[in-house]
């Protein structure tokens, strides 16, 4: 099942062993490929947060975001030839440039579509339009770096 | 490869001084552009001097090669890693002040039949993989044309002197000179086949 990233923020995190509320998504991080979530940013209301590695997240409701303890089995997808493709990193794609391998800016990212499961990332919404999730080439702090639309 | 018909995506050397450079495998910006290294002699693009990024922005010790470029966009200068970018002992010695250049910016410009049509002002890039120089901004004292570059350019300390079948690939906007080159390129090979 795909999911939008603005609807996965502000949800309750519940802990899948205790029922209990640990906190609510602050944001949701992508590793450097760009192609995948990499973790959860969980705000606990009271000035601090955690993160959680995307591999705990059970599911992913209208209501709440259920999560495991233990850290998960790696995704048979994931990309983890690139450098922090497995790491918690800070990369955050809201707001991020979007710039084409050729050079162009292309908008920046309002919103992010990712499969549930996996975190692979399918699509990026843009104040530009929509951009499919194979071209994205990499996330960095100065922008994501797509392949142009050949179309 | 490109087909020498194909109009060309281009851009104002000057323009690019200021843009970051970019990795395509990381998406951060290395460097800035600083200076255009080229050289008149052989109207050929050598490469680029670089700034930092950031607050404390100052002169770069890499170098970029016109080489290790993947593309020139008009918002970003693109590597493929930031590997691309050479350190001074083994860049082009010209990009290092090593090897002295022709400068090219305010030689007079002759058409072939010996009409003087300006000065040059600029250098025009072609933004494919690598960017190479594909002509000259002329400044004519009323506006500016721009002249295609090729092999049968001669230049002096006097003058730059346009072979006589580049007057009719002599055009005054920039949008329009890329389909002109492409033109001239293909009527220089037609020539040359003949």
């Amino acid at each position: 099942m795909t999911v939008a990233m603005t609807d996965v923020v502000d949800l309750d995190v519940v802990d899948e062993e205790t029922a209990a509320n640990v906190g609510t998504v602050k944001a949701l991080w992508a590793d450097r490929s760009g192609r995948h979530i990499s973790s959860v940013d969980v705000s606990d209301g009271l000035m601090s947060s955690r993160v959680l590695n995307w591999r705990q997240v059970v599911a992913v409701g209208p209501d709440a975001l259920v999560t495991s303890s233990s850290g998960g089995e790696p995704n048979d997808d994931e990309d983890t030839s690139v450098d922090g493709a497995d790491e918690a990193t800070s990369l955050s794609y809201i707001g991020a440039n979007v710039l084409t391998s050729d050079g162009v800016l292309v908008g920046s990212v309002t919103d992010v579509h990712f499969e549930e499961s996996s975190g692979a990332v399918t699509a990026l919404m843009t104040t530009e339009g929509r951009v499919d999730g194979q071209r994205i080439r990499s996330l960095g702090s100065f922008a994501v770096v797509v392949d142009p639309d050949v179309e | 490869m490109m087909d020498s018909k194909t109009p060309l995506r281009l851009v104002k050397a000057m323009d690019v001084s200021g843009l970051p450079v970019v990795t395509v495998d990381g998406g951060e910006d290395v460097a800035e552009i600083k200076d255009v290294v080229f050289d008149g002699a052989s109207h050929r693009l050598i490469g680029f001097t670089l700034n930092k990024r950031g607050w404390f922005r100052g002169r770069l010790k890499s170098l970029l090669g016109a080489g290790d470029i993947q593309a020139i966009g008009p918002d970003a200068v693109m590597v493929s890693t930031e590997a691309d970018l050479t350190e001074p002992d083994s860049a082009h010695p010209a990009m290092t002040g090593d090897e002295p250049l022709v400068t090219i910016d305010g030689t007079r410009v002759l058409a072939g039949d010996g009409t003087e049509l300006g000065s040059v002002c600029g250098v025009v890039l072609s933004t494919g993989s690598p960017p190479a120089a594909v002509g000259y901004e002329v400044d004519t004292g009323d506006g500016a044309v721009f002249v295609p570059i090729s092999a049968e350019l001669a230049i002096s300390d006097d003058n730059l002197l346009l072979p006589a079948a580049a007057k009719d690939f002599i055009v005054d906007d920039l949008t329009g000179f890329g389909a002109a080159v492409a033109d001239f390129r293909a009527k220089l090979e037609q020539g040359a086949s003949a």
